[in-house]
């Protein structure tokens, strides 16, 4: 190799013998002042620049009638660009004209369609054999017109930066010219005359052409300008074997680069993706079943993903700037489709349609097969290309792709010529698709076969439901636009290949049915029972468990071949079913539920099935069934779609009990039982059992998939006693998930995901019960058989009996808690608003004027003009003469002022409260419920109805008013907390509780519960049993003073109602009412005051205690839910107010009766 | 002990009868509470588990059963 030239010299490229050879030689020194300009003879021109400047000459030429092909046929290359003033369109450096030979031309072009763009782009020197030189090139000059030298380094960094960077359009825009030019010779000769227009029209999948060339160049523009390059010297040397040949030529110098995958996002970045990360990307894609590697990475080229180069080109032939270039651009695709497909024959591309094109041009196809001659393999492709422009789909599919890699894709695909037209997946974003758009858009290459969809295809699974609803998938999709280079297309079509897969073909042909079958029940009718005929069954199956069920197997007949799930995996797969979507594991989960199932029937049913449903043949008719519903309809069941995340565990279904892991009362129940009868004959709560408290752990299924499951206590049991066993079914609602973190696959939850079961929950169901979730209204559960330890009610139906005031409860500062009637909560909280202490605090502070602690505010002009103010003897005549600016200021430090006021004002009276012990009060109000379960009417329950009382804590206004006694509710979200007296106190908050009141005919289903409240006179007021509530109206006789007992104050008070005739001589005449208040309260608020003596006052919620015979007195009390009003006009009152007009009239009639009555009082209390 | 179960291709099974795993498949839709509210609620759920007998005929061949297969299993 020659010695480098000094940086005096420069290279030229010169016509050798051996080809394109480069020579030295001296260059002048530049001109030291003058500025350089576009004009300037001094500055050299580019590759670009020469060729830019033919353009115009060419396209003269051409629409001056002249042939450029004509030209070029008859080698008049030359003259071509003589006739653009060739002579003048090269210049040496000092600004000499170069003759230029046609040869050199070709040559040049030869060169960019290679490489030679490089120069074109900065990247002067990329021919091989000087690639790794050092040298100064002529072409580049600083703007000074200094020559740049430009290292190998330098021009790979140019040559990454430009590839890399989309914001190259100047660069792209400058080479447009020469492509247009190029392609419109490229094109002018494949068209053989016809008009541009017409070429437009004939190949307007430019974007395809561009994007399936890169195949053979290694990234960026260039590549893309190599297709019409290669087609015109394929052309200009007639032979079609240029093409290879200069494509082989394009390998050759660009393939050496190490492999290097561009991606394009959907955002429309460029990401590279190394070779293994394809081979992983595919691996996930299940390309290694399709034997992607071997279509893709052994080649060691560059592959690129539909890359940024032809965003780039769009966006550049779109922009504004480039809009006029568009239809010069244009036309050099159909040659490059052409091309491309001839030089990406392994891997089918998909043929291209246009559809605005004109029938008339389709004559064109026998002008260009005459000019091409013996180029067969371009003619076909030609043809290939333009055969859907005709309409006829089957033409491209006739064409024979001869592509080993072709042969093994369908070979795996199993589905012949498939490959060849299956489009492209689309999955770009609309805003790339606006640059493939129909006509030149890509799609409409496929036109021809429409999309089932009618718009853009997807990858991956499909199904009718909604996306959001789809089944979640781990399969990860490149956003690959539609025009693939070759390379691409392997990988498009893999993807597409493994797309048909994915789809949705159709693998049952039972699915859906096409008839209504009988149900279960209808079919068998009885439930299952055992039968003698069962005996005969072979043991694995007598004896099958969900778990002995995965590892059976069939004996084939033919050979020692045992059928298992593995055997049926790969008998589904061979129908068709997806090795993605259908995982061994997935077969074998599946396959031990069918074998579990249909030995469960042979064994039940054996007289109406005989041995006929245990068969390969059934398990694999429903292993593709079960494939057709959850992989190409989407479909999930319950517990699928629970641990999936997107159903609610607490959703009504019916799971079977496949299997007990553990009971902590087997073992005691084991010890305990006599040998000659069944374990149910002891008690389990005979049972002294050490791990009373521990809870069994099952299996629930809903026949396709498994998940564990707690139960309660009250439900371990039930298991212990046999109530709950292996095949139960049970219908499961307002279950909780234990360990479940995240959406998990069934198959994968293992054994850390547990459902959490209640027996209120939890009720067993029919044998013939379909599996999965309930549709449809959730019936309450009987109020009689809520357990108390069994967990939250769904929903249970209740009648109120009785309705209680609203209460309110204080938690304590110093613990414990007290519970205050309506009327005395207001009373605390009138005490506590006008506490003393706040009261003086607040005085205090509000007399306290707060300066500013801010030095900078009290120095702002507000400040002033606030001290000035204040001290002016007349501030509103100063206040007059302020500004406007000055008022603001003035205002603004006015409400800072204010501001800071309440603020400090706020701190100290919570300082002097927390001080006082009056810190906020924490105040619950809760509303009491008396309700009672509802029996049906006709029914034969004999024990009486279960009482029960419900404390609505924060009940809502529409609670209180709506909720009503002696209607009947169906009542949500209760939750047991305990049983006193049998009366089954629960609790709920009105937010989570709904209380829907069941209308009056619904009232008719159940037997009558309610007695409406009446008023109880002292006449009959023995009627009323001993701790029963009753409400009464009378006259208040003495009112006693509020004594201690135990950590209650106490009161009595007495009244008479004069429904006794000699009352004062009565020993019934009397009622002795006991009120009780907490310490703290009864400082505050008396419950009555001695001034009430002689009021007519009606009392509620009473209870009646024990009479005091000896003081010869009725005694009641009253608590919490005990109400007295001196006025009938409150709801819930009426029914005391005849009694107490009555009351009223015969007090103001018998005051001595009163006085009377007074006097005994206080002679029985000792005064 | 009988003999093994030999692989056979008989008709399908999965035309003869709908199995009860053949669930339903319906949007979640249908779960509105508000809906169900519309609808009247005399039916409740009687399933009082203290209530059944555990020594009738029933539980007793059950047991039975399930005993007979566990050990044998």
């Amino acid at each position: 190799m020659a010695a480098l030239p000094s940086l005096q010299h420069c290279w030229r490229i010169v016509p050798g013998d051996e080809g394109w050879t480069f020579e030295a030689f001296e260059f002048p020194p530049p001109p030291p002042a003058e500025p350089p300009s576009a004009d300037d003879p001094s500055r050299l021109p580019s590759m670009a620049d020469l060729l830019l400047q033919a353009s115009p000459a060419i396209f003269c030429d051409v629409s001056g009638g002249a042939s450029v092909k004509d030209a070029v046929d008859e080698g008049g290359g030359g003259q071509m660009f003589r006739t653009g003033g060739g002579g003048q369109m090269f210049r040496t450096g000092s600004g000499k004209p170069v003759a230029v030979m046609e040869s050199s031309i070709s040559r040049a072009i030869a060169v960019l369609g290679q490489g030679g763009m490089l120069a074109a782009e900065g990247q002067a020197s990329c021919s091989a054999s000087y690639a790794d030189s050092s040298f100064s090139c002529s072409l580049f000059q600083s703007g000074s017109g200094k020559t740049i030298k430009l290292s190998s380094k330098s021009l790979s960094r140019a040559s990454n930066l430009l590839s890399d960077n989309k914001e190259n359009f100047s660069h792209s825009q400058k080479c447009e010219p020469i492509l247009n030019h190029v392609c419109d010779i490229g094109q002018h000769t494949w068209d053989g005359g016809g008009n541009l227009v017409d070429k437009y029209l004939v190949n307007a999948g430019e974007e395809t052409t561009c994007n399936t060339k890169p195949l053979i160049t290694v990234s960026g523009h260039k590549r893309q300008l190599t297709g019409p390059t290669c087609m015109y010297l394929s052309e200009k040397q007639s032979d079609a074997d240029v093409c290879t040949k200069t494509m082989g030529c394009g390998m050759k110098n660009f393939a050496p680069k190490e492999p290097q995958i561009k991606i394009q996002t959907a955002g429309g970045r460029s990401l590279s993706v190394s070779g293994d990360a394809l081979k992983r990307a595919m691996n996930l894609l299940g390309g290694s079943e399709f034997g992607i590697q071997s279509c893709n990475m052994n080649s060691g080229d560059s592959l690129c993903f539909s890359s940024s180069e032809k965003r780039d080109f769009n966006m550049t032939s779109c922009s504004k700037e480039n809009i006029p270039l568009i239809p010069i651009f244009k036309p050099k695709c159909a040659i490059n489709e052409g091309l491309t497909e001839k030089m990406q024959p392994c891997f089918g591309t998909p043929t291209q349609s246009n559809p605005f094109r004109p029938a008339s041009n389709l004559n064109s196809t026998g002008g260009i097969r005459e000019r091409i001659g013996a180029s067969d393999d371009i003619c076909k492709h030609t043809e290939r290309e333009r055969a859907p422009l005709l309409g006829d789909t089957s033409y491209s599919k006739e064409l024979p792709i001869n592509s080993p890699m072709q042969d093994k894709l369908q070979g795996v695909d199993g589905s012949p010529g498939k490959q060849q037209n299956s489009p492209f997946v689309d999955i770009l974003n609309d805003n790339h698709g606006e640059s493939t758009v129909p006509p030149f858009g890509l799609l409409s290459a496929y036109s021809c076969k429409p999309s089932p969809n009618g718009g853009k295809r997807r990858l991956g699974r499909r199904s009718s439901i909604s996306p959001f609803k789809q089944p979640r998938q781990s399969r990860f999709f490149a956003p690959l636009l539609n025009g693939f280079p070759c390379k691409d297309a392997q990988i498009q079509s893999v993807l597409s290949c493994a797309d048909a897969k994915a789809t949705k073909s159709s693998i049952s042909s039972h699915y859906p049915f096409q008839q209504k079958r009988k149900s279960l029940l209808e079919f068998f009718q009885l439930p299952p029972h055992h039968c003698s005929l069962a005996e005969n069954l072979p043991d694995k199956v007598k004896h099958m468990s969900a778990e002995t069920a995965a590892r059976f197997t069939f004996s084939a007949e033919s050979a020692s071949l045992q059928v298992g799930s593995e055997v049926l995996w790969k008998m589904l797969i061979e129908s068709g079913a997806s090795p993605m979507s259908c995982s061994k594991e997935w077969t074998a989960n599946h396959y031990k539920w069918i074998v579990w199932k249909l030995a469960a029937l042979e064994r039940c049913y054996p007289a109406q099935v005989g041995r006929t449903l245990l068969t390969v043949a059934n398990i694999l008719e429903e292993l593709k069934y079960r494939y057709e519903r959850e992989v190409n309809h989407g479909h999930r069941s319950a517990i699928k779609k629970i641990l999936e995340g997107d159903a609610l565990c607490s959703s009504m279904m019916i799971l079977c009990i496949s299997a007990v892991h553990y009971s902590p009362y087997k073992k005691l129940e084991t010890l305990d039982k006599p040998k000659d009868k069944p374990s149910s004959s002891t008690s389990i709560d005979d049972l002294a059992n050490p791990v009373k408290h521990e809870v069994a752990k099952i299996e629930l299924t809903d026949g396709w998939y498994s998940v564990n499951a707690v139960l309660d206590v009250p439900l371990s049991r039930q298991l212990a006693l046999g109530k709950l066993f292996i095949g139960q079914k049970l219908r499961v609602c307002g279950a909780s998930l234990c360990g479940w973190v995240a959406p998990v696959g069934p198959l994968e939850a293992g054994g850390n995901v547990a459902l959490s079961l209640h027996i209120n929950g939890t009720f067993r169901t029919h044998w013939a019960e379909r599996l999965g979730f309930c549709k449809g209204y959730r019936n309450p559960l009987s109020f009689r058989c809520i357990n108390v330890n069994g967990g939250a009610v769904l929903r249970t139906l209740v009648g109120v009996t009785r309705l209680y005031p609203l209460l309110y409860k204080e938690r304590l500062q110093q613990g414990g808690s007290v519970i205050r009637s309506e009327r005395t909560e207001s009373k605390m909280l009138q005490i506590y608003k006008q506490s003393m202490v706040a009261e003086g605090i607040m005085s205090e502070l509000y007399g306290e004027n707060f300066g500013s602690s801010d030095v900078a505010e009290d120095e702002s002009e507000g400040a002033k003009i606030f001290k000035l103010l204040e001290t002016a003897a007349e501030p509103d005549i100063l206040m007059e003469t302020l500004t406007e600016q000055q008022l603001v200021a003035y205002k603004n430090y006015q409400s800072k002022q204010e501001e800071r006021r309440n603020s400090e004002i706020k701190k100290r009276v919570e300082m002097a409260l927390d001080g006082a012990g009056l810190r906020s009060r924490e105040v619950t109000p809760f509303l009491r419920v008396q309700v009672v379960g509802m029996t049906p009417r006709n029914s034969n329950i004999t024990r009486p109805c279960r009482r029960g009382l419900i404390t609505i804590w924060e009940p809502t206004e529409k609670q209180l008013l709506d909720l009503e006694e002696g209607q009947v509710y169906s009542v949500t979200g209760l939750v047991p907390v305990s049983l006193n007296n049998d009366v089954l106190q629960l609790q709920t908050r009105g937010s989570r509780t709904k209380w829907e009141c069941l209308q009056q005919s619904a009232r008719g289903n159940f037997e009558p519960f309610f007695s409406p409240r009446k008023s109880i006179s002292l006449s009959n007021i023995g009627e009323v049993p001993i701790s029963s509530e009753f409400d009464i109206a009378g006259v208040i006789v003495y009112v006693g003073e509020l004594y201690l007992s135990g950590n209650h104050k106490k009161q009595w008070v007495f009244l008479t109602d004069g429904s006794i005739l000699d009352c004062i001589n009565s020993p019934n005449s009397l009622l002795a009412i006991s009120f009780s208040l907490s310490i703290t309260d009864a400082e505050s608020c008396a419950p009555l005051h001695s001034a009430l003596t002689g009021s007519t006052v009606v009392f509620c919620n009473l209870i009646k205690r024990v009479r005091d015979q000896a003081d010869q007195l009725w005694v009641a009390e009253a608590t919490e839910y005990s109400t007295y009003s001196f006025s009938c006009s409150s709801p819930g009152l009426s029914h005391l107010k005849e009694a107490a007009d009555s009351v009223s009239k015969w007090s103001r009639m018998s005051s001595v009766e009163i006085e009377k009555l007074r006097e005994r009082v206080l002679g029985i209390i000792g005064f | 002990m009988a003999e093994e179960p030999k692989v056979t291709m008989e008709d399908a099974k999965i035309d003869l009868f709908e199995d009860d795993d053949e669930f339903e498949e319906f949007e979640c839709e249908e779960w509105d509470d508000e809906k169900e509210e519309e609808k009247e609620a005399t039916q409740q759920w009687e399933d009082d588990w203290d209530d059944d007998d555990v020594n009738d005929d029933f539980s007793l061949q059950l047991r039975r059963e399930l005993e007979n297969n566990s050990e044998k299993k």
